[in-house]
């Protein structure tokens, strides 16, 4: 990728959802959507390759089934992954100000 | 997906490149096509009818609805999604556009030296400066707007453009995104056979596209296309090559066109007007009026204007103008667009307007007999979406 392009449009942008951090939510969630659309055809341009060339047979990948240490390995990553992702959830939050106050509390012992 | 374009410019990027070009050219339709269609329907069922009991009456124009509209959560996340999708098809296409820097340089060398045998020519002026609609913000939220180059990439807005309007339109502007001029040169050769144009002339042509269209369908004819963006004439003119068509790219700005009075056939604009301010409008319309030899056609391809739209559809197109950096975009269609050629010296019973179905989509003995009935607005009209019908206006000198 050449250094001298410029991607960014000049100005700035709108906040349709009125403070402009949904939008800027919804920004990464459509770069990380195309990113996953990207990554999808690659794995099926992959599999179609892999049963052009006779190494896997039309429908074996959908036929495959993990054994019972892959599975469990799976299972456990899942939870772990869906931890991570929704590790914000109930999680308690704090308004600025309030953090703020905290901090300045505790400065002062 | 996204269909390649048919020339020898055009760059399809990696896979992973071309696979997220093909994500924003889908996630586009769905939002223009499934989205939009929700967004009417939540101001139809609830929005307006809220209104009607709050006030006792209907928004009566794109602004009330746009007021009406802008806490809705459904516009929220159609504009928020669209605005995301515009700034995805620049990103998208800009990326293997540099990466193909060398490469396309060398395209464009080589196809210029096929000048001599294809015909045509590129002719640049130094003295055309950018005006301040082009020049001020990035039109359409493209990087660098129409201006944009560097040392390596003199060519880099046109062929932005190009990719990105690709993108952008999702297959529903003809295989080289040539479907506007395709379909208004065919609408005048079946409604006007006796016409033969000798100089057509294609206003604000960036890459000259539709320009290649009008010396398709005219091929007798001098095709001239002008732009003010030396970029876009520099790949323009080398498209056109590729294409083996023989077109005059000239720098030049509409507002003080270098053709003598009474010396051209026809003056063509598609997409054009709205991107310019109404006192730049109004020299376009005098200058046409001034070149066109008598019996000659002025013909602008453009949105409908507000007074032929319901309040709703008026306020649908108004979204480019207040989040796709298209600022004339409103104040255009809310002009009197016949006072507009009035002024200019046409004559009223000498104006007319034209909506035409897609050409490149349909057989031409379809396209001949859908033009045998005079096609009404609908809501369809001059709005990218499936089946769309495009708008003109114009008039005979």
């Amino acid at each position: 990728m050449s250094d001298s392009v410029d991607l960014n449009t000049r100005g700035r942008r709108p906040a349709f959802f009125g403070d402009g951090q949904i939008d800027a939510l919804l920004t990464a969630l459509l770069e990380s959507m195309s990113q996953q659309w990207a990554t999808r055809e690659r794995v099926l341009a992959l599999q179609k390759l892999l049963e052009r060339r006779g190494v896997i047979e039309p429908g074996e990948l959908e036929a495959f089934v993990f054994d019972d240490a892959d599975t469990a390995k799976l299972a456990a990553d899942q939870q772990a992954f869906l931890a991570d992702a929704f590790r914000a959830i109930g999680g308690g939050f704090q308004g600025l100000s309030d953090r703020e106050q905290e901090i300045d509390e505790f400065q002062r012992g | 997906m996204t269909a390649p374009l048919q020339h020898d410019l055009y760059v399809r990027g990696d896979r992973e490149q071309a696979a997220k070009q093909s994500f924003v050219t889908g996630l586009r339709a769905f939002v223009l096509n499934d989205m939009a269609g929700a967004m009417q329907q939540r101001y139809t069922q609830q929005v307006e009818p809220r209104i009607v009991r709050e006030q006792g009456a209907a928004p009566a124009s794109g602004p009330e609805v746009h007021r009406a509209m802008k806490t809705d959560d459904l516009f929220r996340f159609y504009s928020s999604v669209r605005y995301n999708a515009q700034e995805m098809v620049w990103r998208s296409t800009l990326r293997p556009l540099a990466d193909a820097a060398q490469a396309l340089n060398a395209q464009v060398d080589e196809l210029s030296q096929r000048t001599e045998q294809v015909g045509g020519s590129l002719t640049l002026n130094d003295a055309v400066e950018l005006p301040k609609n082009v020049a001020a913000l990035d039109v359409h939220l493209a990087p660098g707007s129409y201006g944009n180059d560097t040392a390596q990439m003199p060519w880099l807005a046109g062929a932005l453009y190009d990719h990105g309007l690709n993108v952008f339109s999702f297959g529903a502007m003809g295989a080289n995104l040539d479907d506007i001029g395709q379909s208004f040169a065919h609408y005048v050769k079946h409604r006007y056979p006796d016409f033969t144009p000798q100089h057509i002339v294609d206003l604000g042509c960036t890459i000259g596209h539709n320009s290649c269209a009008w010396k398709q369908a005219y091929p007798q004819a001098q095709v001239t296309a002008i732009d003010v963006a030396a970029p876009c004439l520099r790949y323009g003119h080398a498209r056109a090559l590729s294409q083996g068509v023989a077109v005059d790219f000239e720098q030049m700005n509409a507002t003080d066109l270098r053709f003598p009075d009474a010396s051209v056939d026809v003056v063509f604009s598609s997409m054009f007007l709205h991107e310019l301010s109404v006192k730049d409008i109004r020299a376009v319309m005098r200058e046409a009026y001034r070149v066109l030899r008598p019996g000659g056609l002025m013909l602008h391809m453009e949105l409908p204007p507000n007074d032929e739209l319901t309040p709703y559809d008026a306020f649908y197109l108004d979204w480019d103008a207040y989040y796709n950096n298209e600022p004339y975009y409103k104040t255009f269609r809310d002009q009197d667009f016949a006072a507009l050629r009035e002024e200019a010296g046409f004559s009223r019973e000498k104006l007319f307007h034209a909506i035409v179905p897609q050409y490149t989509y349909m057989s031409p003995d379809a396209f001949a007999e859908a033009l045998t009935q005079d096609a009404a607005f609908d809501d369809k009209t001059g709005r990218l979406a499936d089946g769309i019908q495009w708008y003109g206006f114009g008039a005979w000198k």
